[in-house]
């Protein structure tokens, strides 16, 4: 009974329909109650004027008190058209002067008044009686009982209980009813939003109209449109990046196709070499281009996170640091690496955090000059931090911003590499967290500071 | 050497055949994978190539397929996709070998003549820097035909050096190398050996290059000044 899946039914059978039943609920003891006292007022007042109506008849004669009543005021008095009323006049000392109750007990005292009413019960009939005690100007005191049955004060009772009690349930039901109505009403702009929604085509990202009455919408309205922009913003950077990538990816194979058919325009394979190899260094640069290309895709994945785990900043430098060696004495560049430390652990994706390294050595490799010098260190306190510089040409102040953007090439440099390598690096040291900063090394070239800010060591 | 090569790029495997046919091996090319178990089971091959990327089935299917039937003949793979996980799907499928595409022609080759190796051939047991010869099977280092006389220790520093030829070796792993007797080394009693050796290499314009932090790199070449 607790699983309502809809909102309407859940305010309509958890709020409105409970109210309704304790309101019809109050209503009705309040006017049972209301009523039968009125009701009870009224007919006892009218019962105590007949009682003195006939206190009127008492009268003394010869010092004895006596009471004439006439055969035909007998009959006016007791006449009724519904129910029956019995009386009697009693002496102190307990004559029945007249009337046909049986000899009563006074009626005691209730609240310091002499009490007037009291239920009886004769000959198997619930009665009401009103017992007045008169004593002024009497010998002997006389206690008047008038006694009726409640056939009348019943119907009576009854009338007045429907007529003051179905106007007012009519009233509640139709304040029911349009509670009803109302809900619909109140989540009608919920549907009005849902249907919106519904109606615009998938690819439609553009913000909702939030000119809303109700607050709770409007902030409903908002966040959708917060999302919507986010993943709008999302949508047109993967574009532009696929786009650029595909301009990027033009020019090589324009290269490409050129040397080709150069190479088929000459007669000899002496002549037709100088081709062949353009176009193989042609594809060596695409198919580096694409790789960047995918790794940059791989960081740019939401849930990267995922797929970070303690690792030993140490270990992994400096095994990156070996494998690369070979490449830098092709060279003749001297790669090495300092530490004082044993070990520096952090958290990081052991995958992403290589090919970081591998650009950052990749360029210092490749614009570094022949005989040149690479060093990488990693300190500890206060946080851990991955240090790399040369003694290269080094990167012009007003060009700091720039390299870290996608394609950027530094003048002069066209030719090696797609212009990705340091976009890479950004990427990467976002997702991690990590401070990157760009400075003028003492050795003279560049430097590279990677603060690894979540750096707990252990 | 006959090798089936499954590959369904034209241009890739009018290339692969080619420059395969002229390096000595005999190349049957098909397009399709449902061609290549018909053509195992009418022809004796020696080696396979299989791209993943085929059209007509899944190359990793056809992979498991190959090997359910109990073929056992090396089977390389080429791939596009480089991600850790593809790797070790084809290897525990029972590739024998992988390369990404593009790959360079001089690898391709090294790989196939070293995977013929395995499985054919027996192994090479010796390997040479400059005239040092190492006798893997052994231990033995030969130089120009005679045993080269330095100590155990020292030998066993070299011949790390020489398996590991190409690449850096790190300190920890010369100490390992060094401390399987049990005893425990000085703490710069790998320099002293590393100085050792050097010196008795350096006759045969074989040197040892000092990479500072790293380790060390056995080279081809007559030593630096300031390695000395």
């Amino acid at each position: 009974m607790n699983n309502f899946s809809s909102l309407k039914s859940t305010i309509v059978l958890r709020m409105i329909i409970p109210i309704m039943v304790f309101i019809i609920l109050i209503e009705c003891a309040f006017s049972y109650l209301v009523t039968l006292h009125n009701v009870n007022e009224t007919y006892d007042r009218w019962l105590l004027n007949s009682a003195r109506s006939l206190e009127q008849e008492v009268n003394v004669i010869d010092q004895k008190v006596s009471v004439k009543l006439s055969g035909s005021a007998l009959k006016i008095f007791k006449w009724d058209d519904v129910g029956s009323t019995y009386f009697n006049i009693q002496t102190e000392s307990g004559n029945i002067l007249v009337g046909d109750l049986p000899l009563m007990d006074k009626p005691g005292q209730a609240n310091g008044q002499a009490r007037l009413f009291s239920n009886i019960l004769l000959n198997g009939e619930k009665l009401r009686m009103v017992s007045l005690n008169v004593s002024a100007g009497l010998p002997e005191a006389v206690l008047i009982n008038v006694a009726e049955t409640l056939d009348r004060r019943n119907e009576r009772f009854i009338e007045m209980l429907i007529t003051d009690l179905a106007p007012q349930l009519f009233l509640t039901l139709i304040i029911g009813a349009l509670l009803y109505k109302g809900v619909d009403r109140v989540l009608k702009p919920l549907h009005k939003l849902t249907d919106y929604i519904a109606q615009r085509s998938p690819s439609d990202l553009s913000p909702i109209p939030d000119d809303d009455v109700f607050d709770e919408v409007v902030a409903l309205t908002d966040t959708i449109n917060y999302l919507f922009a986010k993943l709008s913003n999302s949508i047109t950077s993967q574009q532009r990046f696929i786009s650029n990538a595909a301009h990027q990816l033009r020019t090589p194979l324009a290269g490409l196709k050129l040397q080709a058919e150069r190479a088929q325009r000459e007669k000899n394979i002496e002549t037709m070499r100088p081709a062949l190899k353009q176009i193989q260094n042609s594809a060596d640069n695409v198919s580096h281009l694409i790789s960047q290309l995918l790794v940059l895709a791989r960081s740019d994945q939401v849930d990267g996170r995922h797929s970070f785990h303690r690792l030993d900043l140490l270990d992994l430098t400096k095994n990156i640091c070996m494998e690369w060696v070979p490449k830098a004495l092709e060279k003749d560049i001297s790669l090495s690496f300092e530490s004082l430390e044993k070990d520096v652990f952090i958290q990081a994706d052991p995958i992403l955090l290589t090919e970081l390294l591998a650009n950052l050595l990749d360029n210092a490799i490749s614009y570094g000059h022949q005989q040149g010098n690479i060093l990488v260190k990693i300190v500890k306190q206060p946080t851990p931090c991955l240090i790399l510089e040369d003694d290269g040409p080094g990167i012009n102040e007003s060009e700091y911003q720039k390299v870290f953007e996608r394609f950027y090439r530094i003048t002069g440099t066209a030719g090696k590499g797609c212009g990705l390598g340091l976009a890479i690096v950004k990427e990467i040291a976002d997702l991690h967290l990590i401070d990157l900063d760009l400075g003028k090394s003492d050795m003279g070239g560049v430097q590279f500071a990677l603060n690894f800010k979540q750096g707990y060591s252990n | 050497m006959n090798i089936l090569l499954i590959e369904d790029d034209e241009v890739l495997a009018d290339g692969l055949r080619h420059t395969l046919n002229n390096s000595g091996y005999t190349v049957t090319a098909v397009s399709k994978g449902m061609y290549a178990k018909q053509l195992l089971q009418a022809q004796g091959f020696d080696l396979i190539i299989l791209d993943l990327g085929l059209p007509d089935i899944d190359g990793m299917q056809l992979l498991k397929s190959l090997r359910k039937l109990q073929i056992s003949l090396p089977i390389m793979i080429l791939t596009a996709r480089d991600s850790m996980n593809e790797r070790i799907e084809g290897i525990s499928q029972g590739a024998d070998d992988y390369m990404t595409k593009p790959f360079d022609l001089k690898e391709l080759e090294a790989r196939l003549n070293a995977l013929v190796r395995r499985c054919y051939g027996g192994f090479s047991n010796f390997i040479e820097v400059g005239p040092l010869q190492l006798d893997t099977s052994c231990g033995q280092i030969k130089v120009n035909d005679e045993l080269l006389s330095i100590s155990a220790r020292e030998m066993a520093v070299l011949e790390l050096l020489m398996l590991q030829h190409g690449k850096v070796v790190s300190k920890d792993r010369i100490a390992q190398q060094l401390s399987t007797s049990g005893d425990t080394l000085a703490d710069n009693a790998i320099e002293i050996y590393i100085h050792r050796v050097r010196k008795h290499i350096a006759p045969y314009n074989v040197s040892i290059r000092t990479i500072r932090g790293l380790g060390y790199l056995l080279e081809d070449r007559p030593a630096d000044k300031k390695d000395e």
